[in-house]
């Protein structure tokens, strides 16, 4: 298990459409999945809309759970005075991060193993508009409990290193796409976390910017060993002019048809 | 403190602007409230302290009994400062404003009274005739007391309008031996003036009017007893009522006032006689003190109004915010910040605006209450305030502090919770 950075183990989810308190359809997005991820490694998951990218990176990052969420009441079919809770969010398996299961983590605990093992890249880097780049790049260390002080400095260093210290004291607003998604992805590594997670990360760059990302983390995961898991649509920017794969690896992901319900009895059994 | 920095842009400064105003202007009133109030209470205690001695022992004794019990309490008794007997009683009585004038007195009709006045050499007869101005029946409270060293037991000085030598009650005869009226003082409202002659008729006790001189005035304020008051020499009032050689009080005055019901205890102790009554100034206007201490927080809690509503719009704003900046909180929570911290964000806020509102609050309504006395300063006069000084006093400003900022605390709580509930995936995808 612990050569596994991340291990992901029959990981099921399916949602249940619901209108006007009958079960309409099931979306099957994860089957029994399987993933893993070495120490190191730099996987991008790749597959079509809808299939299930951004939430299986959700649920590694602990932003999203495994189980049953969001409760709702339906009839059930035969009997339709009769309600049962069924959720909308069906889910099990088994998720295992820098060998830590995330199902065990809550509250406090799920924050600070948030914190200091995962950084998350977005598709539209969600910096903080009100704060300065440095200031948004701290901002994962002072969470941490670190003084402002030691913050700004290892802020800083990365700033740097990204050829972006000149934009130190600027706010997001007047930052371009690239810078944007340069500070995010200071920001993701200034608690020098075991993995990132990155979705979609040059989803919202110009092409002229892409690349230059995709090779900032063929770097950081060169130079620093990072472990990274990419969600993309853009496979074609991880290959070189060889039409050699740059990363570790590609994990694909099916799509996910959604399944009608129609006279199937909806009962307890089924959803317990 | 990094949820200080970040509850700095919770709110737009322009909104956190205007709510902290509100609630400066809250604590403003609440402030000017208790200052006016404490000089109600200050007017208040003056007539109570004025109308009663700090300490009263009695009891139905002769002159010979009361001047063993004085110099026994004395003696026994350090805290003491003045003790004398005094004769209350409570007396019917026809009282007469009137205008003295010499005259050949032949009585024509039942208004024109004659005064002889023989000198003890020669038969001498000056005739006065007194033309009532005004005529009044009244059921009256006598206090008949004993002067120390000048010095009343009762602190009535800062009560009377009119003469304040007090000595006037008890001089008999003027340098030439000639007799005086006996003066006296009387309650205000009764009769317009604060001087002058009276005729006093005691009804059921005398048959005939006899002549005083009204010293001055005693201005009681709100306070009103159930009978008017009046106050004369014990000599005066023996005699007027017919009291010979009977006391029935022991007034005493203590240095500390307020530790008026251990003295009181300890003359309990003393005298250990059933047949005692002791009584403080403190025990007699309990229910008037509680009366105040009632009005005074019946105000505080309508003025506390204001800052309630500066609550709400806090709340309000906050429950708002929330929803703007579902993104933001959205994305700290992707970064790992714990439930508790953006608890304390919130927290922070309304505290922010507690602190601020709460300090220039109170300087505001400190000076306010200067303003507040300067332009009011008749009516509140009229209310009894005498000289209205601003006042606030530590544990005004403690209790005020307190409310304030605990109720902006609460106001926290549930925009707090709910942005801890936000979903982060769901908020990011906003």
């Amino acid at each position: 298990m612990d050569e596994f950075m991340i291990n992901v183990s029959n990981l099921n989810r399916t949602y249940n459409l619901i209108e006007g308190k009958q079960l309409v359809s099931r979306q099957h997005i994860f089957r029994n999945l399987n993933f893993s991820v070495k120490r190191g490694e730099f996987v991008a998951v790749i597959g079509p809309s809808g299939c299930g990218k951004s939430t299986l990176l959700n649920i590694i990052g602990s932003l999203d759970s495994i189980g049953n969420k969001n409760y709702a009441k339906i009839h059930q079919s035969c009997e339709k005075d009769k309600e049962i809770k069924i959720p909308e969010v069906e889910g099990d398996g088994a998720v295992f991060v820098n060998g830590q299961d995330i199902r065990l983590l809550k509250g406090a605990n799920k924050a600070r193993f948030i914190n200091q093992n995962i950084g998350f890249i977005f598709q539209f880097h969600h910096l903080i508009p009100e704060l300065t780049a440095v200031q948004n790049i701290a901002l994962p260390m002072q969470i941490n409990g670190q003084s402002k002080k030691e913050a700004f400095k290892a802020a800083m260093n990365l700033l740097i290193e990204m050829d972006m210290e000149k934009h130190a004291n600027r706010k997001p607003d007047i930052l371009s796409g690239g810078e944007k998604q340069r500070v995010a992805i200071a920001r993701a590594l200034v608690n020098s976390p075991h993995i990132l997670l990155a979705d979609e990360p040059t989803g919202s760059l110009h092409p002229q910017f892409k690349k230059d990302i995709i090779n900032l983390f063929i770097r950081l995961n060169h130079e620093k060993q990072i472990t990274i898991v990419m969600v993309t649509h853009d496979v074609d920017s991880l290959y070189n002019e060889q039409k050699n794969l740059m990363i570790t690896s590609l994990f694909p992901l099916s799509g996910s048809p959604v399944s009608p319900v129609t006279g199937k009895k909806a009962d307890d059994k089924t959803f317990n | 403190m990094l949820e200080l920095t970040l509850s700095k842009y919770l709110v737009k400064r322009i909104y956190t602007f205007l709510l902290t105003l509100g609630a400066i202007i809250g604590v403003a009133c609440l402030i000017i409230i208790l200052s006016l109030f404490y000089n109600y209470y200050l007017s208040s205690e003056k007539v109570f302290m004025g109308i009663h001695p700090h300490i009263e022992i009695h009891k139905d004794m002769t002159d010979q009994e009361s001047l063993k019990v004085i110099q026994y309490v004395q003696q026994q008794i350090p805290e003491i400062e003045n003790i004398q007997p005094a004769l209350y009683l409570q007396a019917r009585a026809e009282i007469s404003e009137v205008n003295r004038t010499k005259a050949f007195c032949v009585q024509h009709d039942g208004n024109m009274l004659c005064h002889s006045r023989v000198d003890n050499v020669n038969e001498l007869h000056t005739r006065y005739g007194f033309h009532i101005i005004k005529k009044q029946t009244i059921d009256i409270m006598v206090k008949g007391i004993c002067l120390g060293n000048n010095v009343p037991v009762m602190d009535f000085q800062k009560l009377i309008n009119g003469g304040t030598n007090l000595n006037r009650i008890e001089q008999y005869e003027d340098t030439n031996q000639n007799p005086l009226p006996w003066g006296f003082y009387l309650e205000q409202g009764l009769f317009s003036t604060l001087s002058g002659y009276f005729l006093i008729h005691f009804k059921g006790i005398e048959d005939r009017k006899k002549q005083y001189w009204l010293n001055g005035v005693l201005d009681m304020g709100t306070k009103k007893g159930k009978y008017p008051l009046m106050i004369m020499s014990l000599k005066s009032a023996r005699h007027s009522l017919k009291k010979k050689d009977f006391v029935n009080t022991i007034e005493i005055r203590i240095k500390q006032p307020y530790n008026a019901d251990k003295v009181s205890q300890k003359i309990r102790n003393l005298l250990n006689n059933k047949d005692f009554l002791i009584e403080n100034w403190i025990n007699k206007e309990t229910a008037s003190f509680t009366f105040l201490t009632i009005i005074k927080w019946m105000i505080f809690a309508i003025v506390f109004s204001i800052s309630i509503v500066a609550a709400i719009s806090i709340f309000s704003t906050l429950y708002l915010t929330v929803l703007e900046n579902r993104k933001k909180i959205s994305i700290l929570k992707a970064l790992g910040m714990k439930d508790s911290s953006i608890y304390i964000i919130f927290l922070l806020k309304t505290l922010n605006i507690g602190l601020i509102s709460t300090v220039f609050g109170c300087l505001l309504g400190y000076y306010g209450s200067y303003g507040f006395i300067y332009f009011f300063k008749e009516s509140l006069e009229k209310l009894g305030l005498e000289n209205p000084q601003p006042h606030i006093s530590m544990n005004d400003i403690s209790i005020v502090a307190v409310c304030t900022i605990g109720l902006f605390l609460l106001t926290a709580i549930i925009p707090a919770r709910n942005a801890v509930k936000i979903d982060p995936i769901e908020g990011l995808n906003q």
